[in-house]
C-alpha cells in the first residue's frame, strides 16, 4: 500500500461490487482481486469493507450467493447479481455518470 | 418476501450464519495467502498481512454479524439480557433509579388518566358545545356578584321570548323517599319540565322518556325514569323494569324508562319525574335552567339576547335587586374549577419525571468512572461506537422500563384516590378515574422516551474517549469534562426540594390545625342522624312537627344519651340555606338595595344545649314557642355583629324571606355563640327559628323541614345510642328513612378531604424532591471525586491529610446545595402569596418551618457527599499516580 492509494469515494463501493459481479459469480478474494487490478491499485480495498458491503446487498436482495468449487478445488461462496441487482447497477451507473459530468463541467468551466 | 425469508433464516438459523461466515472468512484468508505466497513472501508474512487487509478476523466478523438480518432485533435481545444482568449486580443502584423512575412516570401515569377522564371526556350531552345553563347573575351592595338560579316567571320568559334559544328546560331537586321494600331509602329525585331530554340531547338507555302528554301543564302522571346507578343498585338491573311501579312519598309511580350510564346530570341524580312550572311565579323555585343554542349562535350573541331579555322581565316582574341572566357554557361549567389545578399538577410531575431523568443521567455518570474499562475494552475487541451506544442506551431503557412496570402498578394504586380530586360538580358527569389502552400507551412511549432522555447524555460521554487512552489511564475518565452544568444541578434540585418541602410542611401544618379547628362546638360524643320527612303522610307540616316532637320525647332518658336536639338540613351538601332578611327598620327606608342574606336554621329547644352553643344574651327557646305563639328567632354574635353591630339585639324584628312576602315579623330573642353548622362551612351569620313554628312562619311546601339532622350528644358507647335512636325512630314511624349517620367527629374531617389530598400530594412530592436532591448532589460529587482521583494522590503523596481531603470535596458538595437552597428560599417566599391561598392557618412565611426545612435539606446533602468524600480520602497515592 502506498500513499498515493487513495480512499474511495463514499457510496461508490456499492457500484464497483455490483459491477464487478456482473460479468460473472465472484467469490471474496475474487472480488477484492478483481476491483484491485481494474483500479489499478488507484484505490485501497480492504476486504475488511468489501464483505460488509456484500452481506448488505445481499440482504437488500441485489446479490445472491452460492458455495462452488474454486479452480483450486477449495470451497468458497460466490456472489451473483439477481435481477434487481441488474436494475440497481443500472440506476447506479446513471447516477454516477450525472455526477461525473457535472463535477466535470464545474472543474473544466468556469 | 425474499427478504422476509432470509430474515427468518438468519433468526432462525444463527448457528448456520456463524458457521458460512467462518468458512467464508477462511476461505478468503486462505486464497489471499496463497495469493501472496505465489508472489514470493513467506507464509507467515503472509498470513499475517491478509488479517490485516481484513482489519482482524474478530472485528471482521463482529461487523458481519451486524449486517445479518435480523441482526439488530437479535443484538437488542443481548443488550437487555445483559441489562438485566448489570442490573442483578447493583441492586443498590438498581433499586434507587427503579424507584425514582417509577416515580415519576407513575405520577405522570396517574395524572394522565385524569387529564383524560376530566378534560377529554365529553361531557354525556348531544352537541354539548350548544348547551347553556341560565343562571341569575346578582350584584350585591359591595359589587360582587352571585349565582342564583332562575326563577319559574323568568324561565317562562325567557322561553317564550328567546328567539336565539332552540329549548330550554328547568329541573328541580326534590329529595323523595323510596318505600315497599323493608327499608325506607331516601332518593335523589329531579323534577323536570317539558323538553328536558331534547334539550340536554340524551335519550334513554331503555324504554322511553316522558311524553308531551304526561308533561303538559297539570297533568299529575305519576312517571319516572331511572338513572342507571339506581336501577343496577335497587333493581339489579332488571332489564322488564319498564311498567314497574315504585312507590315514593308513599305514592306509586310507574318506570318507564332508564337513562344510559354516564347520564346522571344533575346532582347525581337516582331518577327524574315530570313536573310543570308554575308560570309567572317570582318564588324561588330553585330551578336549574339547562337550554340549547341554536346552530351558529356565538356566546356574544347570545350575552346580548339575554341582556335585552334582563330589561324586559325586570320591568314585568321587579326583584328589588340589581341583577341580569346569564348562559353559562356547560363545558364551563364543568370545567372551571379543575381546570387549573390539574394543569398545574401536570406540570409539577412532568418536572418530577424530568428530575429523575437528570439524576438518572448523574447517576449513570458517577458510575460510568467504573464502566469506561469496560467500554474502551469492547472498543478495542471491535465494538463500534454506535454498536456501544445502543448498547448503554438499551440498559437505560430496561431501566426505564422496569420503573414504568412499578410505577403504573403505582399508579393504578392511586387511581381511585386520585377521583377525589374530581371535584363535586364533575361527578355528575364523571364517575371514576380510570387508566385505560389510551393512558397505558402513553405511559408506555413515555418510557421509552424517558430512557432515551436520561440515557443520551451517559452513553455519549462515555463512548468518547480513544479506547488506548482509557485502558493506559487504568480505566478511569480523567479530566475537567463539564464540571459547571452539573453543579448548576445540585443548586436547582436543592433549590427545588426546598419550594416542594416548605410547601409540603406548611400544608400539613395547615390541615392538622384544619382538624383541631374550633368549629363551635364539641363535636366529640355527638352524633349525627339524617332523616327524611319528605313522605306523603308528612306533607302537612304540623305532622313533621309532631313527629320530631314525638321521637325527642322518646330519645330523652335513653341512658347514655346527655341531649338530644333537631336541625333543619341544606337542601344539598355545600349550598346554604340563605334567606333574605328583612330588618326593622333600615330595610324599610331603602326598597332598593339588595336584603342581607343569612342562614336559616330551623331547631328544637334543645339543640343548642345539644350542640354545646353558649347562650350569649337572653333566652333560647322553649316549648312554649309554638305555632300559635309569637314568632320569635335567635341570632348569632356573627349576625349581631353584622345586623346590629354596637347594639343590643335583643327585641328587634326581622322578616325572614325575600322582599315583598307578607311574613310574620319574628322578635329577636336570644343570641348565641358561633358554631360552624354541620353541613356547612364556616361560621357565618346565622337565624334560628323554632321548629314549632315552621308550619306558622314559611310558606307549604319549602324543602326546608322535609329533612331534618337529629344531634345526639352521648357518653358512652356511640353504636349502642345509633341502636336507641333507630329503635325510637321505629317506634314513631318505621317507614321514616335514615340516612348520613355519622359521628360528629368524623364528619368533620370529610370535608377537609382536599386539604388531606393537597396535604399528602405535597409531602409526596417534598419527598420526592428530597431525594431528588440527595441523589443529585451524590451523583455530582461521586462523579466529580471519580474524575480526581489522581488530584487526590497527588495531594495525599505531597502531604494533605485525610481529613483535609473530607473537608474540601464535602465543602465543595455543600457550598452549592448552600446555594439551592437559598434560592429555594427566596422561591419560597415569593411564591407565600400563592400558598396563602390554600394555606389558611399559618403562616406561609413561617420562620421557624422555612428554617426547619432548609436544615434537614442541607443535612442530607451532607450525609449525601459523605460516602465520596470517604471514598476521596481512600485513594491509594501510588496507584493514582501510576494512572498518570
Amino acid at each position: 500500500m502506498t500513499a498515493r492509494q487513495q480512499d474511495l469515494l463514499q457510496g461508490t463501493l456499492d457500484l464497483l461490487v455490483l459491477r464487478t459481479v456482473s460479468l460473472e459469480p465472484l467469490h471474496g478474494f475474487g472480488i477484492v482481486q478483481r476491483l484491485t487490478q481494474l483500479t489499478r491499485g488507484t484505490f485501497r480495498f480492504n476486504a475488511g469493507s468489501v464483505f460488509p458491503a456484500l452481506y448488505r446487498l445481499e440482504r437488500e436482495g441485489y446479490l445472491e450467493s452460492s458455495w462452488a468449487e474454486t479452480e483450486n478445488r477449495r470451497r468458497a461462496k460466490y456472489y451473483a447479481l439477481t435481477r434487481a441487482g441488474r436494475k440497481k447497477l443500472a440506476e447506479e451507473r446513471r447516477n454516477w455518470a450525472r455526477a461525473a459530468l457535472a463535477i466535470g463541467r464545474v472543474l473544466e468551466g468556469a | 418476501m425474499k427478504r422476509l425469508r432470509l430474515l427468518v433464516r438468519d433468526l432462525f438459523r444463527r448457528d448456520r450464519f456463524e458457521r458460512e461466515m467462518r468458512d467464508e472468512l477462511d476461505a478468503y484468508l486462505d486464497l489471499s495467502v496463497e495469493a501472496r505466497m505465489r508472489e514470493g513472501q513467506p507464509e507467515d508474512a503472509a498470513r499475517r498481512a491478509a488479517r490485516l487487509e481484513l482489519g482482524g478476523v474478530e472485528q471482521a466478523r463482529e461487523r458481519l454479524r451486524a449486517e445479518r438480518s435480523g441482526a439488530r432485533l437479535d443484538t437488542v435481545f443481548q443488550d437487555v439480557r445483559y441489562a438485566l444482568r448489570l442490573m442483578q449486580r447493583q441492586p443498590g443502584f438498581t433499586l434507587v433509579s427503579v424507584l425514582t423512575l417509577a416515580l415519576g412516570i407513575g405520577a405522570n401515569t396517574a395524572v394522565m388518566s385524569v387529564v383524560r377522564s376530566v378534560l377529554l371526556a365529553p361531557l354525556p350531552f348531544a352537541d354539548s358545545d350548544r348547551l347553556v345553563r341560565l343562571r341569575i347573575i346578582q350584584t350585591d351592595a359591595s359589587g360582587r356578584d352571585r349565582e342564583l338560579s332562575l326563577v319559574p316567571a323568568y324561565f317562562h320568559g325567557i322561553r317564550e321570548r328567546s328567539r336565539l334559544l332552540e329549548r330550554v328546560a328547568a329541573q328541580r331537586l326534590q329529595n323523595l323517599t323510596l318505600s315497599g321494600s323493608d327499608r325506607a331509602e331516601r332518593v335523589v329525585a329531579i323534577g323536570v319540565s317539558d323538553q328536558w331530554s331534547e334539550t340536554l340531547g340524551v335519550g334513554p338507555l331503555l324504554g322511553r322518556t316522558f311524553s308531551e302528554d304526561e308533561q303538559r301543564e297539570g297533568s299529575a302522571a305519576r312517571v319516572v325514569v331511572l338513572a342507571h346507578g339506581f336501577w343496577l343498585r335497587q333493581f339489579g338491573s332488571d332489564p322488564s323494569i319498564q311498567g314497574r311501579s315504585i312507590r315514593l312519598n308513599g305514592e306509586p309511580y310507574t318506570v318507564i324508562g332508564v337513562m344510559p350510564a354516564q347520564f346522571r346530570y344533575p346532582y347525581e341524580a337516582d331518577l327524574w319525574f315530570p313536573i310543570s312550572i308554575p308560570p309567572a311565579a317570582l318564588t324561588p323555585g330553585d330551578l336549574n335552567a339547562p337550554a340549547r343554542m341554536r346552530t351558529g349562535v356565538t356566546r356574544a350573541e347570545l350575552d346580548a339576547e339575554l341582556a335585552r331579555l334582563t330589561d324586559e322581565l325586570h320591568r314585568e316582574f321587579p326583584t328589588g335587586s340589581r341583577i341580569r341572566l346569564a348562559g353559562i357554557p356547560m363545558h364551563e361549567e364543568f370545567a372551571r374549577d379543575p381546570n387549573r389545578s390539574i394543569a398545574a399538577l401536570a406540570v409539577a410531575v412532568g418536572f418530577v419525571l424530568l428530575l429523575a431523568c437528570v439524576n438518572l443521567a448523574m447517576l449513570l455518570m458517577a458510575r460510568g468512572g467504573s464502566r469506561a474499562r469496560e467500554i474502551a475494552l469492547r472498543t478495542a475487541l471491535g465494538a463500534g461506537r454506535r454498536r456501544q451506544i445502543r448498547q448503554l442506551l438499551t440498559e437505560s431503557a430496561v431501566l426505564a422500563a422496569s420503573g414504568g412496570i412499578v410505577g403504573v402498578a403505582m399508579a393504578f394504586g392511586v387511581s381511585r384516590w386520585l377521583g377525589t380530586l374530581i371535584p363535586a360538580r364533575l361527578s355528575e358527569v364523571i364517575q371514576q378515574v380510570e387508566i385505560d389502552g389510551i393512558v397505558l400507551a402513553a405511559s408506555a412511549l413515555l418510557c421509552v422516551f424517558t430512557g432515551l432522555l436520561f440515557g443520551i447524555v451517559p452513553a455519549l460521554r462515555l463512548t468518547r474517549h480513544a479506547p488506548a487512552e482509557v485502558l493506559k489511564d487504568g480505566g478511569r475518565l480523567t479530566g475537567r469534562t463539564g464540571g459547571r452544568p452539573l453543579n448548576v444541578l445540585v443548586v436547582g434540585e436543592a433549590a427545588l426540594a426546598m419550594v416542594l418541602l416548605a410547601g409540603a410542611a406548611l400544608m400539613a401544618q395547615n390541615f392538622a390545625r384544619l382538624l383541631t379547628a374550633d368549629v363551635g362546638y364539641d363535636p366529640s360524643g355527638l352524633i349525627r342522624l339524617n332523616l327524611s320527612l319528605s313522605d306523603a303522610s308528612y306533607v302537612d307540616p304540623g305532622r313533621r312537627v309532631a313527629a320530631v316532637r314525638q321521637i325527642l320525647e322518646r330519645i330523652e332518658g335513653t341512658p347514655g344519651i346527655v341531649a338530644a336536639g333537631v336541625t333543619s338540613l341544606q337542601p344539598i351538601p355545600r349550598t346554604r340555606a340563605n334567606t333574605g332578611m328583612s330588618l326593622e327598620p333600615d330595610s324599610l327606608r331603602d326598597p332598593v338595595s339588595p336584603l342581607p342574606l343569612a342562614n336559616r336554621r330551623l331547631v328544637t329547644p334543645a339543640y343548642f344545649e345539644t350542640m354545646g352553643v353558649r347562650l350569649v344574651a337572653g333566652r333560647a327557646f322553649t316549648e312554649l314557642d309554638g305555632e300559635a305563639s309569637q314568632p320569635v328567632v335567635v341570632v348569632n354574635e356573627a349576625a349581631v355583629r353584622r345586623f346590629w353591630p354596637g347594639e343590643d339585639p335583643i327585641g328587634r324584628r326581622v322578616r325572614p324571606g325575600p322582599r315583598g312576602s307578607e311574613g310574620a315579623w319574628h322578635v329577636v330573642v336570644g343570641v348565641v355563640s358561633n358554631m360552624a353548622e354541620p353541613d356547612d362551612a364556616g361560621m357565618r351569620e346565622t337565624i334560628y327559628q323554632p321548629y314549632a313554628q315552621a308550619s306558622a312562619t314559611l310558606p307549604p311546601g319549602v324543602w326546608i323541614t322535609t329533612s331534618a339532622s337529629l344531634m345526639v350528644r352521648t357518653t358512652g358507647d356511640a353504636a349502642a345510642a345509633i341502636d336507641a335512636v333507630r329503635g325510637s325512630i321505629r317506634a314513631v314511624d318505621p317507614s321514616l328513612p335514615l340516612f348520613d349517620i355519622a359521628g360528629m367527629e368524623t364528619a368533620l374531617v370529610a370535608p377537609l378531604s382536599g386539604h388531606r389530598f393537597g396535604a399528602t400530594l405535597f409531602v409526596v412530592f417534598g419527598a420526592f424532591g428530597l431525594l431528588a436532591a440527595i441523589l443529585g448532589t451524590y451523583g455530582v460529587v461521586a462523579f466529580s471525586v471519580s474524575r480526581r482521583v489522581p488530584e487526590f494522590g497527588v495531594r495525599l503523596a505531597l502531604g494533605a491529610s485525610p481529613s483535609q481531603l473530607l473537608r474540601s470535596v464535602m465543602f465543595e458538595g455543600l457550598r452549592w446545595a448552600a446555594l439551592g437552597i437559598a434560592a429555594g428560599l427566596v422561591a419560597s417566599l415569593a411564591l407565600s402569596r400563592l400558598l396563602a391561598a390554600v394555606v389558611s392557618e399559618v403562616s406561609p412565611r413561617d420562620p421557624a418551618t422555612l428554617a426547619a426545612v432548609a436544615a434537614i435539606i442541607l443535612a442530607a446533602a451532607a450525609a449525601a457527599c459523605l460516602g465520596p468524600a470517604v471514598r476521596a480520602t481512600r485513594v491509594d497515592p501510588i496507584e493514582a499516580l501510576r494512572m498518570q
